[in-house]
């Protein structure tokens, strides 16, 4: 099978033998002209992209675990993959696309941290300390942490699960087929996860900030 | 949570709900994207952390100004003349991309380069991948790295393009130019695929095979692996 060479036709095809140049139609995907974007097209879709999600990338790589520091550098490589793949992402499917790849991303962050042996200490660091104000509540950088330091104790799949549900505000029905699992497994990764996470926001409580709350 | 607990739970959950992008941000992803960054609405956006980019990226501008009108006529009257050979040298001077921060680094596989000294073209195909190579080079010589991923991308196009079209020599010598244009590439991987595909199609099977078993062992779970794989089956 061959391509149309009006279009940006891709086919990663292989010959079978020297003479036979035909390859398996699976190695690579057609662009029809109905779905080949022009230049101009690609760019104002990925700029359309940008504009309407480039928080939620951040808000999904935060709180997937990509430390401050790392931040603009995740969100690039987000993008840039996006970019590169723009031609596979449905209309009307970016977000969800978008937060597969943050997450991707964010998990390979957090692999070449582990490797470097960047990952904090179980430690609360001794500047997370709660029981000086109530004020503290207000501090954007210093709950930051605190929610960090919760976020980073919590299983994998269930801090999935509910950073989708609390802070992306989605679906049980979204998350369950943007992660591919029965919309019970949904459903009970996230009651275990309310439990993990109001079980180590009560452990900041009473180790650090029995002051705090009410 | 439906009924957060205590405040802190409660300021843990909107604390997670408060991340947004700064304007600098915003317009570094859109260089790197290539795209031209354009100011967005003030209706648009919401939360402090951008207003506050955007004031800061505000006074940058004015003390980039402020510190530019000085220096610029001080360089009109100390500075001599340039002379037209400066001139078109440093418009033809090779592109110094920044250290792209997130670019996938050495991920070319370096299996034989030899085939690559196999191609030879025809004085036609020369002029043409000259011609089809130009805008890539062009995009990618502009400062600060903008353009930079458009660039590699309509390289990897026009290469793609020479293969479809049934050209598969002045498809890899495309990529030659590819590889040797960016030092640090972030689309090597498909650059990569593309050459064994451009070789395997000029005849150079044993070679497309080494590179191909290459490509697999060396990135075993990436996303394009999967269709090497399947080619090393067949």
């Amino acid at each position: 099978m061959r391509a149309d060479a009006e279009g940006q036709l891709v086919i990663i095809q292989f010959p079978v033998d020297r003479t036979q140049h035909r390859f398996p139609q699976e190695l690579g995907r057609v662009k029809t002209q109905e779905t080949v974007m022009s230049s101009r097209q690609r760019d104002a879709r990925l700029r359309s992209i940008v504009d309407e999600h480039l928080d939620m990338v951040a808000r999904v790589l935060r709180n997937a675990g990509v430390s401050e520091s790392q931040l603009d550098d995740e969100i690039q490589r987000t993008l840039i993959t996006v970019a590169r793949r723009l031609d596979d992402i449905r209309p009307g499917a970016e977000k969800s696309f978008l937060i597969q790849i943050a997450l991707r991303v964010a998990a390979h962050a957090r692999r070449t941290m582990a490797r470097r042996k960047e990952v904090d200490s179980d430690e609360i660091p001794e500047s997370l300390d709660l029981d000086r104000s109530p004020e503290q509540l207000t501090d954007q950088k210093h709950m930051r942490q605190l929610l960090d330091w919760v976020l980073a104790r919590m299983d994998e799949d269930l801090r999935i699960v509910f950073t989708l549900y609390e802070f992306e505000e989605m679906s049980m029905l979204d998350i369950a087929q943007m992660q591919s699992i029965p919309q019970g497994t949904v459903a009970s990764r996230l009651r275990r996860a309310r439990v993990q996470f109001r079980t180590l926001v009560t452990d900041l409580e009473h180790g650090h900030a029995s002051q705090v709350g009410s | 949570l439906q009924q957060p607990s205590s405040l802190l739970e409660r300021a843990l959950l909107e604390t997670g709900v408060d991340v947004s992008v700064s304007a600098a941000t915003r317009s570094a992803v859109l260089d790197a994207l290539g795209l031209e960054s354009k100011p967005l609405a003030v209706a648009s956006v919401r939360g402090l952390p951008f207003r506050r980019g955007a004031i800061l990226l505000a006074a940058l501008v004015v003390s980039a100004v402020a510190v530019a009108i000085p220096m610029a006529q001080r360089v009109r009257v100390d500075a001599p003349p340039l002379n037209s050979t400066e001139v078109v040298g440093a418009r033809l001077k090779p592109s110094v991309r920044p250290e792209s921060r997130s670019a996938a680094r050495g991920d070319a596989v370096d299996a034989e380069g030899a085939e690559t000294s196999e191609t030879s073209l025809a004085r036609t195909d020369i002029t043409r991948v000259a011609d089809e190579s130009a805008p890539a080079r062009a995009s990618g010589s502009r400062g600060a790295g903008r353009n930079a991923l458009a660039a590699e991308i309509a390289a990897l196009d026009a290469a793609r393009n020479r293969l479809n079209a049934g050209e598969p020599q002045t498809a890899l010598t495309l990529l030659d130019n590819y590889t040797r244009e960016f030092s640090k590439p972030r689309l090597a991987l498909e650059a990569e695929v593309l050459r064994i595909d451009a070789l395997s199609r000029s005849g150079q099977t044993d070679a497309a095979r080494r590179r191909a078993a290459a490509f697999v062992r060396n990135h075993p779970k990436g996303v394009l692996t999967a269709r090497v794989r399947r080619y090393l089956e067949q």
